[in-house]
């Protein structure tokens, strides 16, 4: 203390007893600034951490059991899976496409389409029909039918259990003396687009698996009677003629 | 030098009864200021120790999860398949569910009489309710056709809710008894 020349009291306390506390003081200061700046915030980053640990190992168990699932799970039985659930709907948002499939039908149960007519706000691209939770879009047709009356009940069969899957939404039959029936039905398919791009991360083991339930019903859906789903040209397509035709009424 | 300084042996007696006291003072804080030190000294290093192995064990592990997901995401074909699978199922069923299946209905009225009567007709409203005619040659058909909506009535017929006879007729020219009736599914 001799070199720093200190006066004998300070503030009226005796300077060597201020000396004394000084040491203990900047320990105290060094600890408390060293605990709140540096050590506290590391303890604190340590459950956060803990826990980080926790939530990766458990979605590197999810993933691992994922991929477990997928290479146990026959591939072969997928693809086949995949297809007949995808002929479940409509392959595009035509109502067009919905009444090959009713005239297909229709001839095996010996039935012809009279007539149809679409909803056509319902059949343009942009315009949204029906949706649900699960975005699926609802095209309805009102087909009349004509054909053997005894076939009445194979035909409606046929129409419930073929794919793409159809709704009747109304009958009504009109017997004729010639042992025919004049069915006019309103069905409706489904379309539904694409799911779009998978997040691999957020997926689910359930998200893959199907439940007992579903199980059940694919092995349903797997005896329903795939019908071919292709554009009738005929009618929806026609190619534009230029017919050179004089006006009768121009004057020259 | 000051007079009671530590090294001035020539000390007042209350001098030196204050520098005793002070030497005194000064070796407790020193002992606290060591355990003080040791105990922020451990702390630091446990602390440090704690923080930087879960650090390495965190990215341990992260770098186990990305292995991992990159086996998954190579598998994409299959995920999409899988995924497309169940989400088509949830869309079907739902479908399904919400339908009025008119051929399972078909079958159910068709089948609550056997060959003893004959549906002859069957028709449905709008309200999904069936007016069907049923034909029986003699007494024991008529008689058998009464307990059918008798036991229909009484719910003993699964998935039928109520058969109301509407008429009973002869009909000459088929030497037939004709019943019209209304039937309402569950």
């Amino acid at each position: 203390m001799s070199g720093l020349n200190l006066p004998d009291k300070i503030f009226g306390t005796d300077t060597r007893l201020i000396v004394l506390a000084l040491e203990p003081i900047v320990l105290g200061l060094v600890i408390l600034f060293s605990m709140i700046l540096v050590i506290v915030p590391k303890i604190n980053e340590i459950p956060k951490r803990m826990a980080e640990i926790k939530s990766v190992k458990t979605k590197t168990v999810e993933v691992n059991e994922k991929i477990k699932y997928l290479q146990t799970v026959d591939q072969e039985k997928i693809r086949v899976d995949a297809i007949k659930l995808n002929a479940g709907l409509l392959p595009e948002k035509s109502a067009y496409l919905l009444v090959g499939v009713v005239r297909k039908n229709a001839a095996d149960a010996g039935y012809e389409v009279d007539d149809f007519s679409l909803s056509m706000s319902e059949n343009k691209i942009g315009q949204s029909a029906k949706k649900n939770i699960f975005n699926f879009e609802k095209l309805p047709v009102l087909v009349t039918l004509v054909g053997p009356t005894n076939n009445y009940v194979n035909l409606i069969k046929s129409l419930e259990r073929s794919l793409p899957i159809i709704s009747i939404d109304s009958l009504d039959t009109v017997s004729r003396p010639d042992d025919t029936s004049m069915v006019k039905l309103t069905i409706s398919a489904y379309y539904m687009p694409d799911i779009g791009k998978i997040n691999y991360e957020n997926l689910k083991l359930s998200d893959l698996t199907p439940t007992k339930e579903e199980v059940v019903l694919l092995s349903e859906i797997n005896e329903f009677k795939e019908m071919p789903v292709k554009i009738n040209t005929d009618i929806g397509e026609t190619v534009y003629t230029k017919y050179e035709r004089l006006d009768p009424f121009f004057t020259p | 030098m000051k007079t009671g300084d530590s090294f001035n042996l020539n000390l007042l007696p209350s001098q030196a009864k204050f520098q005793a006291a002070r030497m005194k003072l000064q070796k407790i804080i020193r002992q606290y200021m060591v355990i003080s030190a040791i105990s922020w000294v451990l702390v630091v290093i446990v602390t440090f120790i704690l923080f930087f192995s879960n650090g390495i064990i965190l990215n341990a592990e992260k770098k186990k999860y990305d292995e991992a997901l990159n086996i998954f995401k190579g598998m994409s074909e299959e995920v999409v398949l899988s995924q497309q699978i169940k989400y088509r199922i949830k869309v079907l069923g739902q479908i399904l569910k919400d339908r009025f299946e008119y051929s399972i209905a078909f079958e159910k009225v068709t089948s609550i009489f056997s060959e003893k009567a004959k549906l002859t007709k069957f028709d449905i409203d709008k309200e999904k309710r069936f007016k069907i005619i049923v034909s029986t040659a003699d007494k024991d058909g008529v008689n058998y056709i009464e307990d059918k909506v008798f036991e229909v009535n009484k719910g003993e017929i699964e998935g039928i809710k109520n058969i109301s006879i509407s008429s009973v007729k002869y009909v000459a020219e088929t030497r037939n008894w004709d019943i019209i009736m209304g039937v309402i599914l569950k």
